[in-house]
């Protein structure tokens, strides 16, 4: 500041400019916006494919304190994107269709304990402590919603490949942060060795986010018999439901990604009728899911993508390969062809980047952690990142349920 | 395509009288969404192999389907056989997660998002309609009769142009098109009308006039086979019937089963009685009446052919059925034509019923969900 020339008249600014970092954000949303518009007009993929890309270049240019200083309210859009997917993500779930498909059911505990039990093996096996190694199992059951949200809707995809794609994702999702707490729990009892504590802490993340989620769920329901939620301005008392009940679920120490999935299902199932996810609605989102994307890839650091290297293609194979053999061994009694199959499985391979976040979170929590934890892991999870919605577009397109 | 080429008129088979044959095109719908799905092929797929009467085919769209039954002796025969295939297909698209629906129209689907099933005579067709071979994603009931010689066939064909006009009362059950209510209560029928074959067979009473007639359309090159005709009724030589194809999918099989008793009691009647003599000139007054039954539903006009006199299309149904209401007891069919009637009298039909839904609920997506349920055997208010 020192060495900026005073301003000619005292109403002009210094020279150079001085330019705040929200200001790189906002340059950084549109890069991300055109580079997405790029990526599908040209190479026919969804846009989201060009987010994390744009997020990593603008963090190696930029330096990543763009993210460190606005970490609140960053923190916060963030929060409100992933719950809006998550949200719609659960109001996709339907569980009479689960009543009627029991093999569907099986589905989703094959696919997520072969990838809990493959990560496992491998974590264990790359040297990583036990608790760690579960932790990353548990992480590694989830296939990412947001990406698998995003993709599905951009391509408007349907079919039994993307209808059960969304489905599978929402309950590993469940299965994944439930296990994830419930590690927690016995890491509680490990570290402090205090049960009633143990025992306690997951029972009141599950309990009260079913809570939250129903309260959610309650409201908008109540709210729908006198307004057309499709309508654009209804969209915005929905959003600021959405923004309540994240207060909320701040407030109470909740975790975001289940009280969503959790009010979705509640939402749709709840009641017999009807239930359509209003689009205004996810376009209003729209705007904050470029930012997740993008947040996503300003994390991911080019050495990130290298120090993991092999180790961390051999944890994404051995998952994937799990996920896939999870999902082949019903799929003919679940009722999908062998080559849905192999798409439906093939998809499910993103990481879950928000359950990540999670995790990271977890290391502040448990310092300990932090340092068997992160490398490998981080470095699985950025390559999926990036590759992960090229993947689920892809077999979409190959399963004909593309409509765009 | 050689396979679809029919140069020549296949023989007229032998078919017992009277006997019934029903296909009913039916509606595949995501369970997300509640539009229209491409998901006949998963459908299909797991349809194969399973025990059931009757048969069930791919459709023009990927989100349309067909089952027919195999030839019936009578209605308790003939819903018997569709209850069995309507709970075999629910089965399988409850374990899809997808929904199936009667009704004539998909309230508010956009054709254009509908993708042609892959096969040949489809694509073929797709290129020559164009946007009307999309359009043409409605859902009809065809009701086939047996006829045991080709003349009596024709002969019936004819007479029953003037009932027309009641069997599209009776099942119109497509008010919505597009997300918007036509006014009309089988607005399915509009899209047939676009097609260039559509509408009635032309006035010929023995077989071999019509053999001729056929061979002369044939050498103009218009027509490859007896499919390119889309009339209201045409006679179907391989299966020796004739064959009705004005009706919308009603909501229901049990609809569907009863429209059919009610048609071949119809039949029996006018074999049996000849309470009329078919003439060209009944065909002056066949589209007037058939607009306003598409229109109108029971509160139509109808002309009665041959005079001037004019008839609310709800009386004259319960009229013929007093008629025929000794032919309908013979062939075991007094309940179906029980139902009708009291029906007929509500002024009560699957439109009426699709609007009154839609009046209640004010979304097309709950009215397609409970039209489902409906279809599937699950009725929740209704």
């Amino acid at each position: 500041m020192q060495t900026i020339s005073e301003p000619i008249a005292f109403f002009l600014p210094g020279w150079p400019l001085v330019l705040s970092p929200p200001l790189w954000i906002a340059l950084a949303v549109v890069a991300a916006a055109l580079a997405g518009e790029w990526v599908r007009r040209y190479l026919r993929l969804p846009r989201i494919t060009a987010y994390p890309v744009v997020g990593m270049l603008v963090a190696a240019v930029a330096g990543d304190r763009l993210v460190a200083e606005h970490d609140q309210w960053l923190r916060w859009g963030l929060n409100v994107a992933l719950a809006i997917l998550l949200f719609e993500l659960g109001s996709r779930v339907d569980l009479r269709w689960l009543r009627h498909n029991r093999w569907l059911l099986l589905t989703s505990l094959g696919e997520s304990l072969a990838a809990f039990g493959t990560v496992f093996v491998i974590s264990r096996y790359l040297g990583i402590a036990p608790e760690a190694a579960a932790m990353l199992a548990a992480i590694g059951m989830a296939t990412s919603p947001a990406v698998i949200v995003r993709v599905v809707t951009e391509s408007n995809a349907q079919g039994q490949v993307s209808t059960r794609l969304l489905v599978l994702t929402a309950l590993n999702t469940i299965y994944s942060v439930v296990t994830v707490h419930l590690l927690i729990g016995a890491l509680h009892q490990r570290y402090s060795g205090d049960w009633v504590l143990a025992i306690s802490h997951p029972l009141y993340l599950l309990g009260a986010g079913l809570l939250v989620g129903k309260l959610l769920a309650v409201s908008v329901s109540r709210l729908r018999h006198w307004l057309v939620l499709r309508d654009e301005y209804a969209s915005i008392i929905l959003l600021g439901l959405v923004l309540m009940t994240i207060g909320l679920i701040e407030a109470l120490r909740l975790p975001v990604t289940l009280c969503m999935l959790f009010a979705g299902i509640v939402l749709r199932n709840g009641e017999r009728r009807a239930w359509v996810f209003p689009e205004h609605f996810g376009s209003v989102g729209g705007v904050l899911v470029v930012l997740l994307f993008l947040v996503v890839g300003i994390q991911i650091k080019l050495e990130h993508l290298l120090t993991g290297g092999a180790l961390a293609l051999l944890l994404i194979g051995g998952r994937s390969l799990a996920k896939l053999c999870g999902v082949l061994l019903f799929a003919r009694p679940a009722g999908i062809s062998w080559r849905q199959g192999l798409l439906l499985g093939v998809a499910l391979s993103p990481a879950a980047g928000p359950v990540m976040v999670a995790a990271s979170d977890l290391g502040q929590i448990y310092p300990q952690l932090q340092g068997t934890l992160m490398p490998v892991a981080m470095s699985a999870a950025a390559i999926m990142e990036l590759a992960g919605p090229v993947i689920v577009a892809l077999c979409l397109k190959l399963s004909g349920e593309r409509r765009e | 395509m050689n396979s679809e080429n029919q140069n020549e008129l296949p023989e007229f088979s032998k078919s017992d009288a009277l006997t019934l044959g029903i296909e009913l095109e039916l509606q595949i719908i995501g369970g997300q969404d509640y539009n229209l799905i491409g998901a006949a092929p998963d459908l299909l797929r797991e349809m194969a192999n399973r025990k059931h009467p009757g048969d069930v085919k791919p459709e023009m769209t990927d989100s349309m389907i067909e089952l027919s039954t195999d030839i019936c002796v009578d209605y308790n025969d003939a819903l018997r056989q569709l209850l069995s295939i309507r709970n075999q297909l629910v089965n399988q698209a409850d374990r899809l997660g997808i929904l199936l629906s009667g009704g004539g129209t998909h309230p508010f689907q956009h054709w254009s998002n509908q993708a042609i099933f892959d096969a040949p005579r489809f694509h073929l067709l797709s290129q020559l309609y164009g946007y009307l071979a999309k359009q043409f994603t409605i859902f009809g009931q065809h009701v086939h009769i047996g006829c045991p010689c080709p003349d009596r066939a024709l002969w019936l064909l004819h007479a029953f142009n003037r009932y027309i006009p009641h069997l599209i009362a009776l099942s119109a059950a497509s008010p919505f098109v597009q997300g918007i209510d036509t006014g009309f209560q089988s607005a399915r029928l509009n899209s047939v009308f676009a097609f260039p074959l559509s509408g009635r067979a032309p006035f010929v009473l023995s077989w071999d006039d019509f053999n001729a007639y056929y061979r002369k359309m044939i050498a103009t090159g218009v027509v490859k086979s007896m499919k390119d005709f889309y009339w209201d009724i045409r006679p179907k030589p391989e299966f020796g019937t004739i064959e009705l194809r004005v009706m919308d999918t009603p909501r229901t099989v049990e609809r569907a089963a009863q429209i059919a008793a009610y048609a071949q009691a119809l039949a029996r009647y006018l074999l049996e009685e000849r309470p009329i003599e078919p003439r060209e000139d009944d065909y002056l007054v066949y589209t007037f009446n058939r607009f306003q039954a598409c229109r109108f539903g029971y509160d139509g006009t109808l002309v009665v052919p041959g005079t001037a006199e004019q008839r609310n299309i709800g009386d004259d149904i319960i009229r013929t059925m007093a008629a025929i209401d000794v032919h309908a007891y013979d062939l075991g069919s007094t309940e179906a034509l029980n139902r009708l009637r009291t029906d007929v009298l509500q002024s009560r039909n699957g439109a009426s019923q699709l609007r009154a839904c839609f009046a209640k609920e004010k979304s097309l997506e709950e009215v397609v969900r409970q039209s489902s349920e409906l279809w599937a055997g699950r009725p929740e208010s209704q």
